[in-house]
Order: structure tokens, then C-alpha cells, then sequence
């Protein structure tokens, strides 16, 4: 496990360095630097510090809350091992309620948790809409709740007087938007077809992509948007009619299982012969490259909301690197996008800890840790993970199959990687979404 | 055929006075007393929670009962109505601005009733597996029009959040969470549930309920007998739709938050379980099994990842020991049976 095969676009890396540098600065990093001695801090708590997560154990997206809770155990112990928190208070992960309960039980939870006083932050979730449900419950009720998952850019729109929530995954815009960046750069694209799950990610995904498109230009035309259902396990009439008609591009923000499945039927029909190339942005990479083997097709970009590949600087990057060898190690496979998201969430706990300690010199209320957590950036895959305000806003990262890579696998992982800088694939803080894709510039130079 | 309802004015002195006697009425009083006091005594903003999101499924599985165990007829539809009543009041809040509690109500019950005269003139004139099937597919028509925000009023399966009604022009939503639930809101699905219960009993003890029961036992002989069937089977789709729809706009404001999945088939399955785990043959039946379809899955929750596995033993067992009867109408049996013995020996 040395050599990394990725390619970051130069231009894109080295802009996008430059912009969270900037946004670091006004984060308030420097703060982050002060030696703080923890003998001068009063009043950490002696019990640990106690978490509930909020995932899916059952149903069909537990694959994705499995991922995230064997992280989640991983990094706790690694945390637990320093001393926790700061180094004084270490993490208990208390309880695990199952998403698939559905929103009027973990509502209820909520209350319960916020009531007790027996839990210091609630975190997780994994489903958009259970996000938007349950964020203003437990702000509601004064309750952290540190948001890892979902990416409806509609919570903190919605909701943008939240001070107990804070979200660390990015949004959904920037998956979107990203394509828009990528379709820009291919040549001899004319005609679209778009797929995505007949809920309101797919919807999302597929109006900002085409919005995006419209806005800043491009030759393109969508000639089809199909929306199989989530779960669907049927996909032979929409492959056969995409392969008849023989699009440029394909795009699809099909996740999970489904995505999956699409892809195998797609190529037991020949759908990937009939297509010119294909952008499949819905959290793809290492867990559908391992569930398709080597039958995954060539002409295809994967990737999404994030640098969330184990081969994407791999190398370079120590603190990835030691993730994916941890992980691996830990439990025999590469982690996928719910463990990263995870791991996202757990820096963001720990840079706000220190940061809200070293500011007010005791253990922070919930409030001060959900507000420390705003405006901070701190080290993954694709560089500094930075938060807009209390969400974080992520680079767009694509990549395409190889098996030129050096991890112990027997699949091919993503090469050839493109780096789309998140001020590129986000709006402005406190900007609508969809406005802003409605309005979106054309990349230049 | 009559549908007048037994009045106050037509009692005797002496048959009012029975009824202030009557044990169930004292014991509903003082259940109401209990329930009303419970928030102010105890503080326990997650108990009153729980209790809240009990009272309006218990007032949704009530309205249910109407149709099936009063009318005969399963709908497998009735996630329409709820969804109806929830729509109504966020829609009407978000769209037309409206934010008296009292407005909302009233329109989520006209939406739901109007949706309920509609769904039940389509699907009246069938039986048995076919109504089930044919309430469950329109239903479902009203799930992907949500779904889809068509129209660009329910904003697709993320659904639309909603902020806490006025009463009376006293702006009691800027109150703290808590405080608008222990303090009010709580005690509006408490005086619901109790008229509800109230309505319910007085209507189907009339000749309109006694109509439903003949037509339940034996259609033929009740259409021999003279009687509208089908005008009968539609009035019981209405006034059970309307009551779904006062327990899906009371649940809205509870649970803060109104998505499709409220509109579709598996939420008429969970009413269909309240009902079967109550007792559909029983009036309160429908109560106990909302109790008890929700105090089981909090429990199971707690304690087993294999929750689902545990909710469909549970209606496994109760169906095949109790039937129709349920949790209560095998206890109400069992007392009986217990009373007997004790008066044989």
C-alpha cells in the first residue's frame, strides 16, 4: 500500500487550497493553535462523554448505517486510546436507535434523550427526510445533534435559526453541481439521459444537474429523465431504454443497493456498450467497485459529495491513510461512504471541543460545542474539510475504475481523479441553493 | 330510515341521573381527570409526548372502527385520510398563512370528509378483498401525487416542516416547545379524543350506528329490509374519514414535520394493526391497541434490533388466540369469565 495512482486536476487542487486557507483564517484556526494546558480547564465532567446514534440498523439502507457504526466503534476506540476527548473525557456511544423506526419514534426519542439529561449529543441519521424531521426536534429541545449523513440541502434552509445542529456531510448540491463541472469539461457531448431514484434525492439531483447545465451554457441536451423506485429490483426496461437510445452521457444519482443492481443489469444488457460515458454520482466508489468486481465498465465516473475514496491520496495523506489501513484491518474491507462520513463528524466533535475549550477554558455546554463546530475546518481525504457556517460544504470528487492500485483488494478502485474545489460546488453561506444553481457560472480559464 | 340521534331532552330525570351513575362514565372522568393532570404533575415532557402521539392514533384507529368494525368493510385506504389531515394544516399554514388552531382543525375534517366521499363513492359497491384493494390503490394515488409534488405544495418525500398554531388569537405558539405541548397542546388532543369518544358513542348507539351493525351482520336482510346500503357504507367512509383526518391534523403539529410516508399503504397497515390488536369488535378496542401498538414498538425498540420481528409475533399471537376480540375484548371476556365462576361457586 504505497503507490497512489490518483491525478488531481492542478488547477482545481491549488484553487481550492487557496480558498480553504482563506476560510480557515476566518474560521477562527488560529485559535485552534493556542496551547491550552487541560490542568487549567475546570469542570470536565467525569463521566464520558455519552452519544447516541441515530442510524439505520434494518431496512434497505443499513448497509450504509453499518458502515458507519463499525467506523464509529473504530474511532471511538482510537480516541479512547488518547484520552478522549481533549485527552481527558473519553467517548461512550450509549445507545443506537434504528432510523427505520421512522420519524415519530425517534422524535420521541428526542424528547426523551433532551428530558433525561443522560446524553451529550445525538448523532448520525442517515435519511434526508428523518434529518429534516428531527434537526428541529432536537434543537427544540436544546439537544446537540451532530448531523453525519444526509444531504438535503434543504435542512438548514428550512431551518436556518438551528443552534443545537450542525451538519458535517456535504450537501447535496455539490454531487449535482460537480457533474455540471464535469460536463463542462467532456467533449462531444450533446445528448443526456438522467435516472435517479423517485425520491426526493433523485428529484433534487436530477433539477440542480439539469438547472446547472441551462445556467452556465451548456451544448447539452437531456433527452430523457427516468425515475425507477427506491429498492427497485427490476431495471431491464430502463436499461433497454437507455441502450436504444444511445445517449452521450449518462447520469444517475442511484445509491446503495440500487445503484448496484442498475449498474449489473446495465451491463448484462449492454447499456454501458451504448453509452459514450456515464457520471454515477450518488456516494459511489469502493463498496459498488467491490459488490461488481471486475465486471464494473470503463467508461464510467464515480465519486460525489467528497473525497470519500480509499486510494484518493492515499499516500500523501497520513491521517487517510492510517483510516483505511485501521478500517481495513479492523473489519476486512475498504471503508465506504458511511464510514467516512462518520469519521467526518468525529473531527468535527473533537476540533470542537478544543476549540470551544480553548476559548472559554471549561467544558463547553451544548450550545458552545454546536457553535464551536461552526466555521472550522479540519484535515480529510480531499484536504481541509471546511464548514459554511454550521454545515459543511465539500468538494466535488470523481474518479474512474482501474486496477492499477496497490490496496489488498481483488476489485478495481478509482484512478484518474477529478478535484472540483467545494467553493465551485456550493453556494455562498446563507445562499438558496437552488437560486444560486439557477444563476451558476461557467468555470473559466 | 331515521338517523336521528338520542338528545339529552328526550330523557327522563331518572335516565339522566343513571347515566351520571353509569361506572363507565365516572370511570371516563376520572381517566380524563388523571390524564389532564398528568403533565402538570409528573413534568415529563417525553411521557406527555408519548401520551399525545397515543391520543391521536387512538382517535384515528377510533375512526377506523367505523368502517370496519361497525360497517364491515376493510379499508386498507385509510392512510389517505390521516395523510389528508396532515397535509391540510401544513399546507394551509405554509400557503394560505392561517394559523388558528381551531380553522385548521375544522378544514383538515371538511378535506379528509371530502376525500373520504370521494374515495368511498368509488369503492362502496365492492367487497371484502376488492373494497381493501380498491381503498388501498386510491390511497395510493394521493401518496405519489405527495411524492412527486405535483403542484409543488407537499415538496416531494422530504416534506415540509410546520411551525406550532395559534388559539384564539393568542399567539401561545411563540411559548417554548415544552411549554406548548405540556401546557396546550396536549390537553387540545386530550379534549379530542374524549369528544371523539363522546360523538362515537352517541352515534353508533343511534339508529344510524344500528343501521351499520345490520348492515355489518347481514346485508341482504338490511337491503330487504329497506335500507340504502350503499348511501349507509358512504356516510360511514365520511364520518370516518373525518375523524382519521381530526387525528392526522392533531399528529402534524406533534410530530412537527408531514412526509408521504404518512400517505401511504404501510400507515393504513399500522391503523389496521391498532385496530386488530385493540379489537375491532369493541368500542374503546381501537384505543388500547393504539396504547398498545405504540408502547410495543417503543419497547421493542429498546430492547431487540429485531423490533419488526417482535410487532409481528406479538399481532401473530393476539390474532390467533383473541380473533376479533383483541387485547380488549379478551380481557373484557376474561372478567366475565372470572365474574361467572365466582358466582357459580
Amino acid at each position: 500500500m504505497t503507490k497512489d495512482n490518483s491525478r488531481i486536476s492542478r488547477r482545481h487542487f491549488l484553487k481550492g487550497s487557496a480558498a480553504v486557507t482563506a476560510l480557515g483564517s476566518l474560521a477562527g484556526c488560529a485559535l485552534l493553535q493556542e496551547d491550552f494546558g487541560t490542568d487549567e480547564i475546570d469542570g470536565i465532567p467525569d463521566e464520558p462523554f455519552r452519544i447516541v446514534q441515530m442510524i439505520f440498523e434494518s431496512g434497505p439502507p443499513a448497509f450504509y448505517g453499518e458502515e458507519a457504526m463499525n467506523a464509529s466503534d473504530m474511532l471511538v476506540d482510537r480516541i479512547n486510546d488518547e484520552g478522549g476527548l481533549i485527552g481527558e473525557r473519553e467517548i461512550e456511544i450509549v445507545d443506537r436507535l434504528d432510523e427505520d423506526a421512522g420519524p415519530d419514534s425517534l422524535i420521541s426519542d428526542v424528547q426523551a434523550m433532551a428530558q433525561e439529561g443522560e446524553v451529550d449529543m445525538l448523532m448520525g441519521i442517515v435519511s434526508s427526510a428523518h434529518s429534516l424531521a428531527v434537526a428541529p426536534a432536537a434543537n427544540d429541545q436544546q439537544f446537540p445533534f451532530l448531523v453525519t449523513m444526509p444531504g438535503t440541502y434543504q435542512l438548514f434552509e428550512e431551518n436556518p435559526d438551528m443552534e443545537y445542529v450542525v451538519r458535517t456531510a456535504g450537501s447535496n448540491a455539490a454531487g449535482a453541481v460537480g457533474a455540471v463541472r464535469m460536463v463542462e469539461q467532456m467533449d462531444d457531448v450533446e445528448t443526456v439521459i438522467t435516472i435517479d431514484p423517485d425520491y426526493a434525492w433523485g428529484h433534487d439531483h436530477q433539477e440542480m444537474f439539469e438547472a446547472g447545465l441551462e445556467a452556465v451554457g451548456a451544448d447539452v441536451e437531456i433527452v430523457e429523465s427516468r425515475y425507477p423506485e427506491l429498492g427497485e429490483t427490476d431495471y431491464s426496461a430502463h436499461v433497454s431504454a437507455i441502450a436504444d437510445a444511445e445517449p452521450d452521457l449518462l447520469f444517475s444519482s442511484l445509491w446503495g443497493g440500487d445503484i448496484a443492481t442498475f449498474v449489473s443489469q446495465g451491463v448484462d444488457g449492454g447499456m454501458f456498450e451504448a453509452v459514450d460515458q456515464s457520471l454515477l454520482i450518488g456516494d459511489t466508489g469502493a463498496p459498488l467497485l467491490s459488490s461488481l468486481g471486475g465486471s464494473m465498465p470503463e467508461n464510467v465516473w464515480l465519486g460525489g459529495r467528497g473525497g470519500y475514496q480509499p486510494n484518493y491520496r492515499y499516500d500523501e495523506d497520513e491521517a487517510h491513510r492510517e483510516f483505511v489501513d485501521e478500517y481495513y484491518e479492523r473489519y476486512d474491507q475498504l471503508p465506504g461512504w458511511g464510514a467516512y462520513h462518520e469519521w467526518m463528524g468525529f473531527q468535527a466533535l473533537q476540533e470542537g471541543v478544543e476549540r470551544a475549550v480553548s476559548i472559554i477554558g471549561d467544558w463547553p455546554t451544548g450550545e458552545q460545542l454546536t457553535a464551536a463546530m461552526n466555521n472550522i475546518a479540519f484535515e480529510s481525504p480531499h484536504g481541509q474539510h471546511t464548514m459554511y457556517g454550521p454545515q459543511a460544504a465539500a468538494p466535488a470528487v470523481f474518479g474512474r475504475p482501474t486496477d492499477d492500485h496497490d490496496l489488498p483488494v481483488d476489485h478495481p478502485l478509482l484512478g484518474e481523479f477529478e478535484f472540483i474545489e467545494a467553493a465551485e460546488v456550493n453556494p455562498p453561506e446563507d445562499d438558496p441553493t437552488m437560486d444560486w444553481v439557477d444563476e451558476l457560472e461557467p468555470v473559466t480559464g | 330510515m331515521s338517523t336521528r340521534l338520542p338528545t339529552f331532552g328526550d330523557m327522563k330525570a331518572q335516565e339522566l341521573k343513571g347515566l351520571l351513575l353509569d361506572k363507565r362514565l365516572l370511570g371516563g372522568g376520572v381517566l380524563f381527570a388523571a390524564l389532564a393532570l398528568y403533565p402538570g404533575l409528573t413534568m415529563n415532557a417525553y411521557h406527555t409526548r408519548l401520551l399525545a402521539w397515543i391520543m391521536c392514533f387512538a382517535i384515528a384507529a377510533l375512526g377506523f372502527n367505523i368502517v370496519l368494525g361497525y360497517t364491515g368493510l376493510l379499508s386498507f385506504g385509510h392512510a389517505a385520510f390521516f395523510g389528508t389531515g396532515m397535509y391540510t394544516v401544513v399546507i394551509a399554514m405554509e400557503s394560505a398563512g392561517i394559523t388558528d388552531l381551531i380553522v385548521l382543525l375544522v378544514l383538515a375534517m371538511l378535506a379528509a370528509g371530502v376525500v373520504g366521499a370521494v374515495i368511498g363513492a368509488l369503492s362502496v359497491k365492492t367487497h371484502e378483498i376488492y373494497f381493501a384493494l380498491l381503498t388501498l390503490a386510491l390511497a395510493q394515488l394521493l401518496y405519489v401525487l405527495a411524492a412527486r409534488d405535483v403542484g409543488g405544495l407537499t415538496r416531494g418525500t422530504d416534506g415540509i416542516g410546520l411551525s406550532r398554531p395559534d388559539f384564539l388569537g393568542i399567539p401561545i405558539s411563540e411559548a417554548p416547545a415544552h411549554i406548548y405541548l405540556m401546557g396546550f397542546y396536549y390537553h387540545v388532543i386530550l379534549v379530542c379524543l374524549f369528544a371523539t369518544i363522546a360523538v362515537l358513542w352517541l352515534v353508533l348507539r343511534s339508529p344510524f350506528g344500528l343501521t351499520l351493525k345490520m348492515i355489518r351482520e347481514n346485508e341482504t336482510r338490511a337491503e330487504m329490509s329497506g335500507v340504502p346500503i350503499l348511501r349507509y357504507r358512504l356516510y360511514s367512509m365520511v364520518l370516518s374519514a373525518m375523524i382519521v383526518g381530526l387525528a392526522g391534523a392533531l399528529y402534524a403539529v406533534v410530530v412537527g414535520h408531514v412526509t408521504p410516508e404518512y400517505l401511504d399503504w404501510t400507515m393504513s397497515g399500522e391503523i389496521v394493526f391498532m385496530a386488530l390488536l385493540g379489537g375491532i369488535g369493541t368500542f374503546l378496542g381501537p384505543i388500547i391497541g393504539a396504547s398498545g401498538f405504540i408502547i410495543l414498538q417503543e419497547v421493542a425498540l429498546g430492547v431487540t434490533t429485531y423490533w419488526h420481528f417482535t410487532m409481528g409475533l406479538v399481532l401473530f399471537v393476539v390474532v390467533l388466540t383473541l380473533r376479533e376480540k383483541g387485547i380488549w375484548g379478551g380481557a373484557k371476556a376474561l372478567v366475565d369469565d372470572l365474574n361467572e365462576r365466582r358466582d357459580d361457586s
